[in-house]
């Protein structure tokens, strides 16, 4: 941990002392730029209930660019790919110094309560979202109850 | 300052006094003209974009503007600082520091507790200095300077724990302390000792690196000495090039001489032939007459008589008149041997220098290398500045330092330094480079090859005229400002076969329209009639005269001037006027094409009837011959292939030109070979595939088995690096173009990717760019941008000089909505996907609309959001068809 700016130590510390309701994020024991993070699924959304697990990575010039994030868990949900890649403005070219790991996970979480299928990395989820928006939401449940059930996190 | 106010205050007042970057306490809080406050350092000196000299804030976005004097010159945030000095004041008070002890020492987090010892006792008037320094020294992290308190008085109890004792001094804040106290004391101490080592154990690595910057020096002065070479090596390669051409010319003008004197003699020889018939015919007629006595008057034969004696007349002065039409005239080279020669044996120099004010680690290597394509490293010379030689060096001088640079910078093609000695004294502290093949007496070489000349290579003078010309026009349209490493002509040069279609596009690319025009003069005159004539002698100019000269006595002619050799294009006093040649030959017809005259010519692709798809292939998947979101196309211009970069199966797809599957490379990855959204592809005249991999920041080239060759640029915003990198072009030179989408920008690589430049930055300006998202460049090298959130295509020269904008946003014939895709045809016309109207729009070379064709949907020749298009040899265009994962060809 020595090799770790101060910005991510002070990070780290209040993630774990002042949690984010619904996330987890708890840095790696080998590396300290890696944290393993779970989001629980929001409430009134095709989510709720679930537990998301993602990986989060700081790269060298954070804060100077942004953090990257995947889910591990499968979800279906058109701004979030097969891989687990997640369509955010603020992972790219959005990013603010001023961001942090908390605020990040923070827009992840309302990304879930608030797909936007205009803007899409999963296409053919884009367009299903845009075609039959009620049989999206229903496979989106489906796949919350198959993938993200039967996690043994707990989140505060 | 009232305790209540400290005591129930320090909490949120921490939290205002954190940098919301390093979420640490204020380092010199600066404020930005958006009202919010950050560190000086590091904070906004990281935030600050190098290439732009902007911070964008990072709570609201604004864009500012650093000031001249760095980001010091933002003013200080006095009302944070003011609350930064607070709980230093309530230190003073010798309960309050106990009391914040008690809360954890949240109000005194960044004081470290030497500096609470020493102060805590050093009265009011100590506190009072110790808070006025306090303020700034919270510019040095973590209180590690201590404020140089005055020498408090002689003491007689212990300053920490008040009580009398066994004194001693501290060496380290001179406070007398007991010692008991002072072995706590000195445990501080070392505490901060340790702190310190770690930092500098923070901050060996710059050294160690400034280490390995040094090891790829050594590295990087070797390469560069090895591309001076080749680029000498290619220099010459082209002036022998230019020689030979030169030689086959002057040969050719005598064949041509020959022909026509041939032709001469023999008409005069039919004329001749004629005359005898006649006669003899008279003789026959006349011996008829007489020799039979037969019924002939006396009036006949006075006629006969009569007739006889003109044809005697006749016969008698042939000799002496005709004789003399039909001589055979004088042919003498003439070519200036002694100043050439010199010329060569001056030619060229190496010139070295140091960078300005290099420092180690600050260098940007990467523009280094590609501008110092033949620089080298020297310290024995007196470092001279590339800026100092351009503007401080006394006039006198001024073309040979301009020379010289222009040779290290490799700013000219070889042609134009031909001649630039020429008019330089020679310098003689300078290395010349001695081209002793080059040495060699031309005027020997013609007389040689005028006797071995065989008449079948004779066809017309201008195919060869011409020819040449197209090759140095190419020096003259350069300026003169940019460093412009001719490598690339070295990429070419030697490779013969695989170039035939290379040289059709680049002597239509070369030749520029705008000096074609004057010309016809000439042709009409001296030239058409007397061939021969054609040589320049260019009499009525002051310049050295021309190594070498063809002249004819008898048509002497005054200076026609078309024929442009080298030393007559030297010296003109203004060589972009230089008249040219009517070419009547294919490869002129390719410089028409390309140039001036399409803009009023129709294009030979016929765009205006194309409307239905000729072969359309691909529906959306992930096997072969399907697409998830194809995106940029290209066409090889060897063999027609076609390229889709097919973005989200991250994988390149090759068809053949009639849309047959051939195979598919490429996979999803970050290693090389590997894409992640690939968006720009393009081929270069070699056949390698360039591939803008758009998620990995970074171009991939691939040789023309699809072999990974090599790859460049990563994320970021300085020059030669690259964010979302979209669409990507190749000049017939080999210059690589891409759309560095989010930089807003245009970078130009060498075609092995060392950066030559970048232009255009974010706005709506004339030559700024909003995502700039597809590019093209035409045969006559211009760069035509589609400049997408701006809906407009803008053109620029190959240096980034903004040239014209065409488009604008809408529906109409002509006007563009997002456009992307765009591909430029051999006459220069303009294909653009209209992405937002679902259409193609034709346009001239200078942006006058021609046609269009497409609307919305997914049946023939319908589209939804175009993105790359490629137009084939045959003149069909190929388009990518995104959102219907399709391509169509029309």
């Amino acid at each position: 941990m020595a090799g770790l700016p101060r910005r991510i130590l002070k990070e780290t510390q209040r993630l774990i002392q002042e949690p984010v309701p619904g996330i987890s994020a708890v840095p790696d024991e080998n590396n300290g730029r890696y944290f393993h993070v779970v989001i629980k699924g929001p409430a009134e959304s095709p989510y709720h209930s679930g537990m998301f697990q993602l990986e989060l990575f700081l790269p060298e010039e954070y804060p100077m660019s942004a953090p990257k994030v995947r889910f591990m868990t499968k979800i279906y949900h058109p701004n979030i790919d097969k891989l687990g890649r997640i369509c955010l403005d603020i992972l790219k070219e959005k990013w603010s110094p001023a961001l942090q790991i908390r605020t990040v996970l923070l827009s992840i979480q309302a990304l879930l309560s608030a797909p936007n299928p205009d803007d899409p990395l999963s296409n053919d989820v884009a367009e299903q979202w845009k075609a039959n928006e009620q049989l999206a939401l229903e496979t989106a449940k489906e796949w919350t109850q198959k993938y993200a059930k039967d996690k043994k996190n707990n989140i505060q | 300052m009232e305790d209540d106010d400290v005591t129930y205050s320090s909490r949120h007042i921490e939290q205002l006094l954190q940098c919301s970057v390093c979420l640490d306490r204020f380092k010199i809080p600066k404020l930005l003209p958006c009202q919010h406050t950050y560190c000086q350092s590091p904070c906004l000196e990281q935030l600050i974009n190098p290439r732009t000299r902007m911070i964008k804030c990072p709570e609201c976005r604004a864009d500012h503007l650093v000031p001249r004097g760095g980001t010091s010159a933002f003013p200080n945030n006095i009302t944070v600082m003011g609350f930064m000095d607070l709980p230093r004041l309530s230190l003073g008070e010798p309960r309050i520091p106990a009391l914040n002890r008690n809360e954890g020492g949240v109000s005194s987090v960044k004081l470290s507790e030497t500096d609470a010892y020493c102060k805590k006792s050093s009265g009011p008037s100590a506190t009072e200095t110790c808070s006025r320094y306090g303020g700034y020294s919270y510019g040095n992290d973590l209180g590690i300077d201590h404020p140089v308190v005055a020498q408090p008085p002689p003491r007689t109890t212990c300053s920490s724990c008040f009580r009398s004792s066994r004194l001693s001094q501290c060496h380290h804040c001179q406070q007398q302390i007991c010692d008991i106290c002072i072995r706590q004391h000195m445990e501080q101490v070392k505490v901060e000792i340790e702190r310190m080592i770690y930092r500098i154990k923070r901050g060996m690595p710059k050294i160690s690196s400034a280490i390995d910057d040094i090891g790829a020096k050594g590295g990087q002065a070797q390469q560069r000495c090895e591309s001076a070479k080749t680029e000498i090596n290619e220099m010459f390669e082209r002036l022998i090039r230019d020689f030979k051409i030169r030689q086959r010319s002057l040969l050719d003008q005598i064949d041509t001489f020959l022909i026509s004197e041939l032709e001469n003699l023999r008409s005069q020889q039919e004329s001749f032939e004629v005359e005898l018939a006649s006669l003899a015919s008279f003789c026959d007629s006349s011996e008829s007459a007489v020799g039979h006595g037969s019924t002939t008057d006396g009036t006949e034969l006075m006629q006969l008589h009569e007739q006889c004696e003109e044809n005697c007349n006749i016969t008698q002065n042939f000799e002496g008149s005709h004789m003399r039409r039909i001589a055979v005239r004088q042919i003498d080279i003439n070519a200036d041997i002694e100043t050439f020669s010199e010329t060569i044996a001056a030619f060229g120099e190496i010139e070295i220098s140091a960078r300005p004010g290099s420092r180690g680690a600050n260098i940007d290597n990467r523009s280094i290398g590609s501008r110092l394509a033949s620089r080298l490293v020297d310290l024995a010379r007196p470092t001279s500045s590339r800026y100092q030689s351009y503007t401080s060096r006394p006039s006198s001088r001024n073309m040979d330092t301009d020379y010289g640079l222009s040779s290290a910078l490799g700013t000219h093609s070889p042609l134009t330094q031909t001649h630039s000695p020429m008019t330089s004294s020679p310098t003689t502290e300078r290395r010349r480079l001695l081209p002793s093949y080059l040495n060699r007496d031309p005027l020997n070489d013609s007389h040689r090859d005028l006797l071995a000349s065989d008449s079948d290579n004779y066809d017309d003078r201008n195919t060869i005229n011409t020819s040449r010309t197209n090759t140095a026009h190419q020096p003259r349209r350069r300026p003169r400002r940019e460093h412009h490493s001719d490598t690339r002509l070295g990429l070419v040069s030697g490779e013969e076969g695989i170039l035939s279609r290379y040289r059709r596009r680049s002597l239509g690319g070369l030749s520029p329209p705008r000096e074609e025009e004057l010309f016809d003069d000439d042709v009409e005159g001296a030239g058409r009639n007397r061939p021969y004539s054609r040589n320049a002698t260019a009499g009525d100019t002051t310049a050295p005269r021309p190594p070498s000269r063809l002249e004819v006595p008898p048509e002497n002619s005054s200076s026609t001037s078309s024929q442009e050799d080298l030393s007559t294009r030297n010296s003109y006093q203004r060589p972009q006027r230089q008249r040219n040649n009517q070419p009547p030959s294919s490869s002129s017809s390719q410089n028409q094409g390309s140039g001036r005259s399409s803009n009023q010519a129709e294009p030979r692709n016929r765009y205006n009837q194309k409307g239905r798809a000729i072969v359309r292939f691909g529906s959306r998947g992930n096997g072969f011959d399907e697409f998830t979101w194809p995106r940029g196309v290209a066409v090889s211009p060897i063999d027609d292939t076609i390229f889709i970069a097919d973005s989200s199966n991250h994988r390149v797809q090759v068809f053949d030109s009639s849309g047959d599957y051939r195979r598919t490379f490429g996979s999803y990855g970050q290693e090389e070979g590997e894409f992640d959204c690939l968006a720009g592809i393009t081929v270069n005249n070699l056949g390698q595939v360039i591939v803008s991999d758009r998620y990995n920041h970074r171009i991939q080239i691939f040789d023309h088995s699809f072999n990974f060759v090599t790859s460049f640029g990563e994320e970021g915003s300085l020059p030669g690096q690259l964010c979302y990198p979209w669409g990507i072009a190749c000049d017939n030179m080999g210059f690589i173009y891409v759309c560095d989408k989010e930089n807003n920008r245009i970078q130009v690589f060498q075609s092995n990717g060392a950066f030559v430049r970048c232009f255009g930055e974010q706005g709506d300006d004339l030559g700024q760019l909003d995502n700039p998202q597809y590019v093209a460049v035409s045969p006559d090298n211009k760069v035509y941008v589609s400049d997408s959130s701006n809906h407009r295509i803008q053109v620029f020269s190959m240096y980034g000089d903004f040239l014209f904008t065409f488009g604008d946003s809408g529906t109409g014939n002509g006007e563009v909505k997002y456009p992307r895709g765009i591909a430029i045809d051999e006459q220069g016309f303009v294909a653009v996907a209209d992405s937002g109207n679902n259409r193609v729009q034709i346009f001239r070379p200078n942006g006058i609309y021609y046609s269009m064709f497409g609307s919305w949907g997914n049946e023939n020749g319908q589209f939804k959001a175009l993105e790359g298009l490629a137009i084939l040899a045959n003149g069909n265009i190929v388009v990518s068809d995104r959102e219907n994962h399709r391509i169509q060809i029309f």
